[in-house]
């Protein structure tokens, strides 16, 4: 499946610096909501939602670069996925990047389960 | 008897922030959780007129504002905990910078906030600009079409207060992050 770079179309400011809470997403980050931005390379990163409250997808990344995917993920222990959606004022990416991050966060070591909510939404 | 107001008429939230001598305004309703499927979507009429202060504002149109009410709103749902609703955008005026979404984006979580009678328990970045609510019912068709003429200066502050109209002004005070000290003043709401 060919990949879509999405430009930022929610404030699209390349002096945004990445914020310094953005991590890699890794299985031993703690439970919680998060922002997620998937890079152009395929890797997923994540912001804590009380680390940027509101406005928060511009600076997963930050200087204005592009994703594959976007939205919101709600972690559980050790790396399980409870819910992720595509939900991002800043990329409005289409549905189906959601795949993408998928496969992303599978690489990175998340668990998927039969609980595992997957919520689309148009852009 | 006849009823005052028509059942399906929705409930709007205005929330308008000012400062820096910049200002935005913006309207939103929810829907149902039936429609959750498209999360935003504008009303018609609407009343949109944006205008960039900065020239990469300037080159800003619908979708780069919109971004801010996305997500605004969605952060409100998922910091509040309620599940997420259909978003109506009845109005989106002002007069920002390009470094200024987060604006759109805290007016936008304020708004969902007030439409779900619920304080603003959570942490949203004002920046010591000054809020200004309202909730009310739609007006009856006479609003402006998004193509229309509208006032492009930020309204005063208005005095009336309805009983189911709520007005409020405050500073939140500079910094960062902070919790707003304003209190919802939706009909039904228990005290906070």
């Amino acid at each position: 499946m060919p990949l879509t770079a999405y430009a930022l179309v929610g404030d699209p400011d390349p002096n945004h610096r990445r914020h310094r809470e953005s991590r890699r997403f890794s299985p031993d980050l703690p439970a919680g909501d998060y922002v997620f931005v998937q890079d152009v390379f395929g890797v997923v990163h994540v912001l804590h939602q009380d680390q940027q409250p509101g406005h928060a997808h511009h600076v997963v990344l930050g200087r204005a670069r592009p994703a594959v995917s976007a939205g919101e993920v709600i972690l559980g222990e050790s790396g399980a996925i409870l819910e992720i959606n595509n939900l991002s004022g800043t990329f409005q990416c289409s549905p189906d990047s959601l795949l993408v991050a998928l496969g992303g966060l599978v690489r990175q070591g998340a668990i998927f389960n039969t609980d595992t909510q997957i919520r689309e939404f148009p852009s | 008897m006849t009823p005052l107001t028509k059942p399906d008429r929705k409930v709007i939230c205005r929330i308008q922030l000012a400062g820096e001598g910049r200002w935005v305004r913006l309207a939103l309703s929810l829907g149902g959780l039936a429609s959750v499927s498209c999360f935003l979507v504008r009303s018609e009429p609407l009343l949109y007129e944006m205008a960039g202060v900065d020239e990469r504002a300037r080159g800003y149109g619908f979708s780069n504002w919109q971004g801010g009410v996305i997500s605004g709103a969605r952060y409100a749902f998922r910091a509040l905990k309620v599940p997420i609703q259909q978003v109506c955008l009845h109005e989106l005026r002002g007069q920002l910078n390009s470094g200024d979404v987060w604006v759109v984006s805290s007016a936008a979580a304020l708004a969902v906030a007030r439409l779900l009678a619920r304080p603003v328990e959570f942490p949203l970045n004002l920046n010591g600009w000054t809020i200004e609510e309202r909730v009310s019912q739609p007006p009856s068709a006479e609003g402006v079409s998004e193509s229309g003429k509208a006032d492009s200066s930020p309204p005063e502050p208005r005095k009336e207060g309805a009983e189911n109209n709520s007005l409020l002004s405050g500073n939140t005070g500079t910094g960062g992050t902070q919790d707003l000290p304003v209190k919802p003043e939706v009909a039904d709401r228990p005290p906070d």
